[in-house]
């Protein structure tokens, strides 16, 4: 059994004029100790996806319209809301994309990562301090920072500390959503190392929230693509960055622009993702795909396994035609 | 049909049950000895000697007791800390002295004022014919704006003995017998200086002293038992608490529910908030001494110089009607100059209403739809002068005169009024400070000369020669003859309009004053005199 | 820390000097006389020039400006009333005790009131609460005070019969003033603190603490309330200083003797000395007020406090970071 199971989530963000459908039908796995790629453009679903599963959605528009999320077995979407604190922090966490503001401004960091350990476990105030100070070293900030305050830190160290604070009661899973978009390269791959050193040592099962496939390829174990709130394709790495079967996926790898050719227009995929709001009939993305035919107009095409753990959402393959 | 009988049956048993509760209060009637309960008065022991122990009154003006000095001269205070000189008996108009034993005109400029010799301060000295002197001389001293028309001459001026006192004078003014002058101890008062703090409680011979005075809350007067005259004239009233109000509506909350004994009400407005009076009080609305002459600013505008244009305002304006509007329940209709109560008196005639006459005499004057006559005025921003300026634009309307005024705060106002081309090109008069038996003189004041405010100023030749000669007259007959002259010269020439005499309200609680007691109090010399209601005489 | 706070004490000089220079001007160029205030209307022009000899109104504007100052800053002396002669200072230290206890009172009944009904308007936002909340201080803020306190009298002086209508006999005459000023301060604060609560909860770091299993009552206890109430100490600041000034009309209507009708009284009588002693008083106080504010920021807002960090420690900790760290 999988540690998290996301089977069939529906979720529709409901306005006064328009219904939003961000997620539609998806289901993913996350193994035990395993990483997994969510890739996708703005707007896909992903972190609907993503605050769907720790029960943060914000509640007047948002409205799980159905599916499952079992955690450890337990449906996650049926769970009272104080038991969904305790597993908040505890057994899955999350860190967000913008380190610059995901710490409070007027608590010291070290009182922010203790508060982790208040909040889960009977810490007293000095064993809490001992443990945020270790989580501190860990993730390579000196301990006597610890009576510092977020501003004082630059935007990778905040990161850290988020991750500190994530961490800090060793959860079985975390939710990363693009936790380096926001910051220079150099220190992503700074905080990617972390990130897996970190992963590796205490066995956290990770949620990879990102656009960017390089990163991908240095981190994730699986990579699920998703478009317009439904995947379209999924398989592991090898799979995905071997053999990419989606017009979407293929469009993706396409648009990297590469170091080797010397060119002088980047390859996009035209046209925009459809109005969430507004989703046409048929496959979603046949408006922007080279191959499509009728038939993808009409029938939404269905989630096929190609080959073994390969998954595909796409008419023009397995099983019909190939051209 | 059932219900509906009930529902009748319910009815009425609730007005019956209604009118007999309202019963006890109807059937009470003024007969039975009067029960105080108004927390405004603490009732005084049997054998103590005393009616009242403490009476608590109200008052929105706060100062210190410097004779002389407006506007916050405290009056109601003075007279109960020092003796006046010269006093009018309400019932009978005569002039009576307190501290006087005799005086008389020596000759036609002498006036020799004979004291009594057992007067003594607070502080235990004897009143002398120095001190007499010194509370005239001294208001010179101070510019107050007491004694500017009488024209003493303090060279000639000679204390004969002890008590007696001969005064000279360059110029006699015949309201002379109408100021207050407090008795003022000399020593004293040079020992201080008038800047000092001290005047708040100030030293003086009356039969009260300030025992406590909290700057704008309230001032304590305690009966004194050293008072000099104590046998003849003893005071019912051990203590008097004056209680200060920044806003009149509080004041008149204040008595309806019985917190204060007494207050007094110059706007009008308040006047008519308690005129119906109610739960154990009600309001008198007395004359004051004086009434509203309506002016033409002479030195202001030249366009009065011609009868036909103040001819046209007399016909012009329904007088009667403006003044009912303007002045609501304090309106007293009158033919003349002074009231009816006082010896000078005369009915000058009275006014029709005619406005096609108004326009006429305009016309004849040269003013007409294009060439509309055009009058300006500054006038104080308060209820009585807003009200009449705008119920006169209005009426000016009517006639076709475009009429504009500006309402500007006292202190600013009266700039404009005392200064030569302020625009105060006409105005309404009256004098606040006078009695029922007012003398046309005091009434007219700036009338006869162009010191003080440029709009009262009438100026007519004759006019002035006949004010001039009453104010200078020392024998009572012809002055009152020469005061009816000037005041039926006013009427002929139309040189001013008068529509109304002057009251003012006064607000007491039924249980701890008489009607009576308060018209004793009131109608004498000043707004309403506390001591005059303290006095013995006044409970018996 | 104590550095900045002397350089603004000794900043109140220069700022104060001015004021004093700006309302003297004001006074002395509007229209309207004390001399004839006090001599009345009928006098002559030897009294007119004797009275103003005797004030010091006939000296050059230079003249009596300087001796203004002169008087202030050795003797504290500000002059006698023209009208009473009591000495300026005197009254207003007794006024002012008076203005003070009304104000420090209301400002916390302010803060007692307005800050949880903010905070119950904020998080339970579009609910009943939030609108009953928020229509009561609309209403209270439009509604004036000279409108609300002679209801109040009407309703519990006359009616009720359960406070005194006016002066100040004992705690119950405080409770209406009181009641009226506190009002229109609840309403300010309760919409300050409310819109301060809103911005704050859609922050970044509120979304972190809920991720970390934080329950909602204490991530707004612990994370958004101190936050959100820096705002609102400015108000509260602001408010006070302005109810020092005197909440004139409620003084006059339930007349308590404070330093609004004390102003008010000198402006009608154009008694100078009471004019210019009240107004520099009430600038004294607002900036006394403002950097009391600014220091409450410095020990709230860590963001300020570290800018006082004392230079030596500072120094080392730079020190420190430069050397251990590698990490930007």
């Amino acid at each position: 059994m999988s540690l998290l199971e996301i089977k069939n989530l529906t979720v529709e963000y409901v306005l006064r004029k328009s219904v939003v459908h961000a997620v539609n039908n998806i289901s993913l796995n996350v193994d035990a100790g395993k990483t997994l790629g969510l890739v996708g453009e703005t707007g896909a679903g992903k972190t609907t996806t993503a605050l769907s599963i720790m029960g943060l959605l914000p509640h007047p528009p948002a409205k799980v319209q159905s599916g499952e999320i079992l955690f450890e077995g337990q449906d996650l979407l049926k769970m009272k809301e104080h038991d969904l604190e305790n597993i908040r922090g505890n057994k899955i966490s999350m860190i967000f994309q913008d380190p610059m503001t995901a710490l409070n401004p007027v608590l010291t960091v070290g009182e922010q990562i203790a508060e982790t350990f208040h909040l889960h476990g009977n810490y007293s105030r000095a064993e809490a301090e001992k443990e945020s100070l270790k989580m501190l070293e860990m993730v390579g900030i000196r301990p006597e920072r610890s009576t510092e305050y977020p501003h004082q830190f630059s935007g990778g160290m905040k990161q850290r500390v988020v991750i500190a604070m994530a961490l800090a009661c060793k959860p079985q899973l975390l939710i990363a959503d693009e936790p380096t978009t926001a910051l220079d390269v150099t220190i992503q791959a700074q905080v990617l190392e972390l990130m897996n050193d970190l992963k590796v040592t205490f066995n956290t099962a990770m949620l990879l929230i990102t656009h960017d496939l390089g990163i991908v390829a240095e981190t994730c174990d699986d990579v699920a693509i998703i478009y317009a709130g439904q995947l379209v394709e999924y398989g592991s790495i090898e799979q995905i960055f071997d053999n990419p079967l989606h017009p979407y996926t293929i469009g993706l790898f396409g648009s990297i622009p590469s170091l080797d050719e010397d060119v002088e227009r980047l390859k996009p995929i035209p046209g925009l993702m459809p109005d969430p709001a507004n989703l046409p009939v048929g496959c979603k993305f046949c408006t922007r795909c080279s191959r499509a035919v009728k038939q993808c107009e009409e029938a939404e095409p269905e989630y096929l396994e190609v080959e073994p753990g390969h998954f595909v959402r796409c008419n023009r393959i397995g099983g019909t035609d190939n051209g | 049909m059932k219900s509906r009988m009930k529902l009748r049956n319910i009815c009425s048993a609730f007005v019956i049950a209604a009118m007999l509760f309202t019963l006890p209060t109807v059937t009470a009637s003024a007969d039975e000895p009067r029960e105080v309960t108004s927390p405004c008065v603490k009732v005084a022991e049997e054998g103590s000697g005393y009616v009242y122990d403490s009476v608590t009154m109200g008052t929105g003006i706060f100062g210190n007791f410097i004779p002389g000095t407006a506007p916050t001269e405290t009056d109601n205070g003075c007279s109960l800390v020092f003796d006046v000189v010269f006093k009018v008996d309400p019932e009978t108009k005569e002039l009576y002295s307190d501290i006087l034993e005799d005086w008389y005109w020596e000759d036609e400029s002498t006036l020799v004022m004979k004291m009594k010799d057992n007067i003594y301060f607070s502080n235990g000295e004897n009143a002398t014919a120095e001190d007499l002197l010194y509370t005239y001389s001294s208001h010179a001293d101070r510019g107050s704006a007491y004694v500017t028309e009488v024209k003493i001459n303090y060279d000639k001026t000679e204390i004969r003995d002890d008590y007696t006192l001969a005064m000279n004078f360059d110029a006699f003014y015949s309201g002379f017998y109408a100021y207050k002058m407090y008795l003022i101890d000399k020593s004293w008062s040079e020992s201080v200086g008038w800047d000092s703090l001290e005047w708040l409680q100030p030293v003086g011979s009356g039969p009260y002293a300030v025992t406590e005075y909290v700057m704008d809350d309230h001032i304590t007067f305690t009966a004194r038992d050293d008072y000099w005259n104590k046998d003849e004239n003893p005071v019912k009233i051990r203590e008097w608490y004056m209680k200060y109000y920044a806003d009149s509506a509080t004041m008149a909350m204040d008595m309806e529910l019985g917190n204060i004994a007494m207050c007094a009400f110059t706007a009008v407005d308040y006047e008519r908030f308690l005129k119906e009076g109610g739960d154990g009080y009600d309001v008198y609305a007395g004359p004051s001494g004086c009434c509203y002459i309506f002016q033409f600013g002479f030195l202001e505008n030249d366009c009065w110089y011609d009868k036909r244009v103040r001819e046209a305002f007399s016909y012009g304006i329904p007088w009667e009607e403006f003044g009912a509007v303007t002045l609501g329940t304090s309106y007293r209709p009158t033919h003349g100059f002074v009231p009816e109560t006082s010896p000078e008196y005369i009915d000058v005639g009275g006014y029709t209403y005619d406005v096609e006459k108004a326009k006429e005499l305009l016309k004849e004057a040269g003013y007409d739809e294009s060439n509309p006559l055009k009058l300006h005025t500054v006038m104080m921003d308060v209820s009585f002068y807003s009200k009449t300026c705008e119920a006169f634009e209005y009426y000016c309307s009517q006639m076709g005169v475009e009429f504009t005024y500006d309402l500007k705060d006292i202190p600013a106002c009266v700039m404009d009024w005392n200064t030569l081309g302020g625009g105060c090109e006409l105005g309404w008069n009256f004098n606040n400070l006078g009695s029922t038996t007012q003398q046309f003189v005091q009434s007219m004041t700036f009338a006869g000369s162009d010191a003080g405010a440029k709009w009262c100023f009438v100026d007519d030749d004759e006019f002035v020669e006949l004010y001039n000669a009453a104010s200078a007259e020392t024998d009572e007959e012809k002055r009152i003859e020469l005061s009816k002259k000037a005041q039926q010269r006013l009427y002929d020439e139309c040189l001013a309009i008068p529509y109304s005499e002057c009251s003012y309200a006064v607000a007491y609680r039924t249980d701890v004053f008489t009607l009576d007691q308060l018209i004793k109090g009131v109608m004498c010399n000043d707004y309403y005199n506390l001591t005059n209601i303290s006095l013995a005489s006044n409970w018996e | 820390m104590a550095k900045y706070v002397l350089k603004r004490i000794l900043l109140l000089i220069p700022v104060l000097l001015g004021v004093l220079i700006v309302v003297f001007t004001i006074t002395y160029l509007t229209p309207g006389d004390p001399v004839v205030t006090i001599l009345g209307t009928g006098y002559t022009p030897e009294k007119y020039v004797a009275k103003a000899a005797e004030l010091g109104l006939d000296k050059s504007y230079l003249e009596q400006l300087w001796n203004y100052i002169w008087h202030i800053f050795t003797r504290l002396d500000f002059g006698k009333s023209y009208i009473t002669n009591v000495p300026v200072a005197t009254e207003l230290a007794t006024r002012v005790v008076v203005t003070a206890k009304i104000a420090i009172i209301t400002i916390i009944i302010d803060v007692l009131v307005g800050v949880p009904c903010g905070i119950i308007a904020s998080t339970k936002q579009y609910s009943a609460w939030d609108y009953g909340f928020t229509s009561f201080a609309l209403l209270s803020s439009a509604i004036p005070s000279f409108v609300i306190a002679p209801v109040f009298q009407v309703i519990f002086c006359v009616k009720l019969r359960w406070f005194p209508l006016a002066g100040l006999a004992g705690v119950s005459s405080y409770v209406l003033p009181i009641a009226v000023n506190a009002l229109g301060g609840i309403a300010l604060i309760t919409r300050m603190t409310r819109s301060s609560m809103l911005e704050t909860i859609r922050q970044d770091y509120i979304r972190t603490a809920k991720a970390k299993g934080m329950g909602r009552r204490e991530v707004v206890r612990k994370h958004a309330l101190k936050n959100a109430l820096i705002p609102v100490i400015t108000v509260t600041g602001s408010s006070f200083a302005l109810m020092m000034g005197g909440a004139l009309v409620v003084e006059m209507i339930f007349t308590i003797p404070g330093l609004g009708t004390y102003l008010y009284n000198g402006i009608t009588n154009r008694d100078y000395p009471i004019i210019n002693g009240s107004v520099i008083l009430a600038a004294t106080i607002v900036c006394i007020m403002s950097i009391v504010v600014d220091i409450t920021y410095t020990v709230v807002d860590p963001r300020l406090k570290t800018q006082f960090v004392s230079k030596k420690s500072g120094n080392r900790r730079k020190k420190l970071a430069q050397a251990g760290d590698g990490h930007v």
